[in-house]
């Protein structure tokens, strides 16, 4: 027969070991505040900030002047001017831009004499500002179209969309470069939290410590080793990505620094949350703590730069950040430039934190 | 082979005095053993001598190295069994005596038929290709102690070989460490188990809340006791940690 007083006394023998495993408690009130929070900020829709775009304004008369200045009298685009002298198409590639605006020379007088011209707009399809940027461009079109004289005219001015990127890149193909850095990130963070908080916990490190064997190569083993697991997970990635869904991305020799210095980084930084941790299960809670914001916030699922200007900041401090734009700067835009300061920032980083977590970590009870 | 050397050494935890100014000297080939009630500082004092705590005051000498300021010669000949070694139970046997051995340099041929001699004289060759989380406790300690004495080791420290080991373990585990010391190896080891102490420690320390009370051989702990010749340890043992209470 069921007897309800041992229900309650189960229930509160589980509750209170419930209560008392911070892992637990950190799962099931605190990771969800967490998760509204970043994705409540993220998604509020407001405070997302003017888009920045490139325009090459081509027309010598006034009316190309005038159409720069009601784009930016919008709010939602902030256009940045590019020399006439440049070719333009080029120029968006090289600064990693997925929109551009493109005024044609004869802008002006063909407005002027009621001949069709078109402002050229640079997007991609892939990219959830280009959407935002054609609308403005279209709506700034009609506006003008509507200025003109005469009622019954047909408009002349109209839009001539182009798609940015050699081919029309979709969302898989920022996908893949995303969860690349989401392996590098989460495999070796999980892993050396767990094992530096557990290890120091069993007292294992005490016995390593009486072997001629170093922190620093203890530390370098886990990086090889995590290294060798981000190269494997990369492959894998991409040829489910490429074969199953159709993904485009660049392959090059270029992708390796990321998938060595991010390794590098999070394997350093795992050991150093573990380090500072007094328990196993404060080392998951705080571990969990640095990951999940660095997860959402670093543009692992969605571009950065759909997200409100407070948090594009704060992506920019994030690691992850830097893994995931050299991987797209490489895998997508083919552009040097940008990610050679991405290797540049994660090597600085890398270096800091290995040595701190090397000097900070004591194998010895002092 | 060498000579340990500790001399006033002290250990203390903001007030808590840990160790207060212990000497001793351990001769080589000697079997060392530190008796002493629970919390006495026998764990402390064998932490120190291997390096894992520092001394506050004091200093530890394995052979010609001090062990605070040169740790890495220092370690390098000596074996050390903590109270609970902790093993990689991911490993097999085999594998985890391979690790330990090859990370203390031992030469890879050496080192094959180092541990294939000692799983047969640990009574342990079925269990080679077992993996360590797998073994009872008694086969894990016998594991533990192939790892520590698998290198060139002068000293061997070992804090409570004997506990949680049924008695024929404990015999041969004994059995064991008077080996080593015949074969020349300083042993400095804690327990608390008196007669297999008496039986096989050429001399003994006891030690009481952090101090050493008593040192020397059998025959000059019972005069220090004033206990009869055929005292038993545990009433000499009694006799000198009663006092010092």
């Amino acid at each position: 027969m069921v007897s309800f007083a041992r229900i309650v006394s189960d229930l509160k023998l589980f509750g209170r070991g419930y209560l008392r495993n911070k892992i637990g408690l950190f799962f099931s009130l605190v990771f969800p505040i967490i998760l509204i929070l970043l994705f409540g900020s993220i998604f509020s829709g407001g405070g997302g900030g003017p888009i920045p775009v490139y325009v090459q304004n081509r027309d010598s008369g006034q009316l190309g002047a005038q159409f720069v200045g009601v784009l930016n009298k919008t709010g939602t685009i902030n256009p940045t001017l590019v020399d006439n002298s440049v070719d333009f198409k080029q120029y968006l590639l090289d600064h990693s831009s997925s929109e551009g605006i493109q005024i044609p020379g004869n802008f002006n007088s063909s407005y002027a004499q009621g001949k069709p011209v078109s402002v050229t707009v640079y997007s991609n399809p892939a990219d959830t500002s280009s959407g935002i940027v054609l609308s403005v461009v279209n709506g700034v079109v009609n506006g003008f179209n509507y200025r003109q004289a005469c009622a019954t005219c047909t408009p002349v001015i109209n839009m001539n969309q182009l798609t940015i990127t050699s081919q029309s890149a979709k969302y898989i193909d920022f996908l893949v470069p995303g969860l690349i850095g989401f392996t590098v990130l989460t495999s070796p963070m999980f892993s050396l939290v767990n094992i530096s908080s557990e290890y120091k916990k069993s007292k294992f490190f005490k016995q390593l410590s009486l072997t001629p064997l170093t922190k620093t190569e203890w530390l370098t083993s886990k990086f090889i080793w995590y290294t060798f697991l981000s190269l494997l997970s990369f492959l894998l990635m991409t040829v489910v990505g490429t074969y199953l869904f159709g993904a485009h991305v660049t392959l090059s020799v270029l992708i390796l620094p990321f998938l060595v210095l991010g390794p590098l980084f999070f394997v350093s930084l795992g050991m150093l949350v573990g380090t500072v941790s007094k328990s196993v299960e404060s080392a998951a809670v705080v571990g969990n703590l640095v990951t999940f914001p660095m997860m959402f916030l670093s543009g692992t699922f969605f571009p950065v730069n759909t997200m409100p200007q407070y948090l594009q900041t704060v992506a920019h401090v994030l690691p992850l950040f830097y893994v995931i734009d050299g991987l797209n700067q490489v895998m997508i835009y083919n552009n040097i430039g940008p990610m050679l300061n991405d290797v540049l920032v994660l090597l600085v980083g890398a270096v800091i934190v290995f040595a701190s977590a090397v000097s900070l970590f004591k194998w010895r009870e002092d | 082979m060498g000579e340990l050397l500790v001399q006033n050494l002290s250990k203390n935890y903001g007030e808590v005095i840990a160790l207060n100014n212990v000497s001793l000297r351990v001769n080589t080939g000697e079997v060392f053993v530190l008796l002493g009630p629970n919390g006495a500082g026998k764990t402390t004092l064998l932490k120190i001598v291997v390096g894992i705590l520092k001394p506050t005051r004091g200093t530890v000498r394995l052979d010609t190295y001090d062990i605070v300021n040169n740790p890495e010669d220092a370690k390098r000949i000596i074996g050390y069994l903590p109270e609970n070694p902790s093993l990689y139970t991911g490993l097999t046997v085999t594998e985890f005596l391979q690790f330990v051995g090859k990370i203390r340099k031992v030469p890879g041929d050496v080192l094959d038929v180092k541990i294939r001699e000692a799983l047969k004289t640990f009574d342990i060759e079925e269990k080679k290709d077992a993996l360590v989380g797998s073994l009872s406790k008694g086969t894990k300690q016998k594991v533990a102690l192939i790892a520590s004495s698998l290198h060139d080791h002068h000293f061997l420290v070992l804090d409570e070989p004997l506990s949680g080991l049924d008695p024929k373990t404990q015999r041969f585990v004994n059995q064991w460490i008077a080996g080593m010391g015949r074969k020349g190896v300083t042993v400095l080891l804690s327990t608390h188990n008196l007669d297999i102490a008496q039986e096989y420690a050429s001399r003994m320390a006891i030690i009481d809340k952090g101090r050493i009370v008593a040192i020397g051989e059998m025959e000059e702990l019972r005069k220090l006791a004033k206990t009869g010749s055929e005292a038993r340890l545990d009433d000499v043992f009694l006799k000198l940690t009663e006092e010092t209470s």
